[in-house]
């Protein structure tokens, strides 16, 4: 059957998000109109606010409303230190489970040139500028353990190591409670040549 | 057309480059040995419970199995086939090149066993521990894959002999080297030679020939005789991978280094 225009508008737009079919969009637009008008009319306020002032920080280039986003804004956090991720997400996972204290720098993607993805779309020449500042003492290259990962970490390693800068990867290894029989070649290759003493 | 019906099992095969698609799914392009270059959709490939999460990288050598029809097909297995090639630094980006170029060279479903295995020892040439500059075996065996390509595509390098008079190639002489007609002898400096043609020594097409570059000069030479050679027959498109190797190598060369730790080119 055909829904009124503007329900199916409505289907089709949340449609936009991951995961989401039409079937748990029908779902979703059912539930906001049928049981939920307050809380529609708040996403729909909140979203139209967001996507307005959400920009990028201008300092880590992750995700803010504001010019420096709180971690850059931050005098406690450890500005010798200099964390490169490739998401906003990452920072969020970074924090949420280490007890690292420095700053973040966030690429959003990585080195592609097949996808045609340069240095400066990722914003390294920005990274050059904060380099050269003389403030970092060390950064962590935390891009993900993936080909584009390993090659985008590369090239900023050689960048720091031109500023006599020390520079670190982010290990690999074996899965916590994981069983190395299930562990792919790879990865378990990384780990044992990356042993370390006790 | 008739369409035909595809199901592979198990055969070797490495990932050339894969792109997200949906949200846990990627359509990726493999290369593999008794098929060719070939395009799959990965379902579920970035899903915590994918059986080949992970798996799915360029230099990795895989078993790979898929069934469909048309251009693009459905992948149903992959599994490790042996531990990947570890290419650090230079030597990746090297790879990456080498992956775009087969990219843009191979046709899809066209066998190229042959290729196929050059690729597997070329990555075995340059997989190791080197942490930065690529070495001279490392920059040769990669000139002398390009040649390999180039043959397996049927635009193999005239090298012994001059193509118009039949005449054997000699390390006396000059000559000017174009990509479709191939060496011809020049006996002045003044010789006219347009965009797609090189100037290159008698001794460097010898040296070619027998695959032993042993002087620089040899190595630069044949160096742009492969580029011109390549653009020539692939189009001139420039390669990002490339594009990127020389921004890798000027990040060093801007800061002011010696030429000493900058001097291998892509």
């Amino acid at each position: 059957m055909n829904y009124s225009p503007l329900i199916t508008q409505l289907i089709d737009a949340l449609r936009c998000l991951p995961g989401v079919g039409p079937k748990s969009a029908q779902r979703m637009a059912f539930h906001l109109l049928e049981r939920d008008r307050q809380g529609a009319n708040h996403l729909s306020n909140i979203l139209a606010q967001a996507v307005e002032k959400v920009g990028y920080c201008s300092k880590c280039r992750t995700l803010s409303e504001a010019e420096l986003c709180d971690i850059c804004n931050d005098v406690r956090r450890d500005a010798a230190q200099l964390c490169v991720v490739e998401t906003p997400a990452d920072v969020i996972a970074i924090e949420e489970s280490t007890a690292f204290k420095g700053r973040y720098f966030v690429l959003m993607g990585h080195l592609s040139p097949l996808d045609n993805i340069g240095p400066d779309d990722i914003g390294l020449d920005l990274l050059d500028k904060q380099l050269a500042d003389g403030t970092i003492q060390e950064v962590i290259l935390a891009t993900n353990p993936t080909v584009e990962g390993e090659a985008t970490a590369y090239y900023i390693s050689e960048m720091v190591r031109t500023y006599s800068l020390k520079a670190s990867r982010i290990a690999y290894g074996v899965p916590f409670g994981g069983e190395l029989e299930y562990v792919n070649t790879g990865t378990l290759a990384h780990a044992f040549a990356g042993r370390l003493q006790l | 057309m008739a369409v035909r019906n595809n199901t592979v099992s198990s055969i070797p095969a490495f990932v050339l480059h894969s792109r997200p698609y949906r949200d846990t799914s990627a359509i990726v392009e493999l290369f593999s040995e008794t098929h060719g270059r070939a395009t799959v959709v990965a379902r579920g490939v970035k899903a915590a419970k994918c059986r080949y999460r992970g798996i799915l990288q360029p230099f990795q050598p895989l078993l790979v199995s898929w069934t469909g029809r048309g251009e693009m097909f459905t992948l149903s297995s992959a599994e490790e086939k042996k531990l990947p090639f570890s290419l650090v630094g230079q030597r990746l980006v090297i790879g990456l090149y080498i992956n775009e170029l087969l990219m843009r060279a191979m046709g899809r479903g066209d066998s190229h066993a042959t290729l196929y295995h050059h690729y597997e020892q070329l990555l075995e040439n340059l997989s190791g521990t080197g942490k930065h500059n690529v070495n001279k075996n490392e920059e040769c065996a990669l000139r002398f894959f390009e040649m390999d390509l180039l043959a397996e595509l049927g635009y193999g390098l005239m090298l012994d002999y001059e193509s118009e008079t039949g005449e054997q190639i000699s390390s006396q002489y000059q000559y000017v080297y174009h990509p479709a007609r191939g060496p011809m002898r020049v006996d002045d400096d003044s010789a006219m030679i347009s965009n797609s043609e090189v100037e290159i020594s008698g001794s460097t097409l010898l040296a070619l020939h027998q695959r032993q570059l042993n002087h620089p000069d040899e190595l630069r030479y044949a160096k742009r005789l492969l580029r011109k050679t390549l653009a020539y027959h692939l189009g001139d498109k420039p390669l990002r991978s490339r594009r990127l190797f020389q921004q890798y190598r000027n990040i060093a060369v801007e800061k002011g280094l010696t030429q000493n730790e900058i001097n291998h080119d892509n």
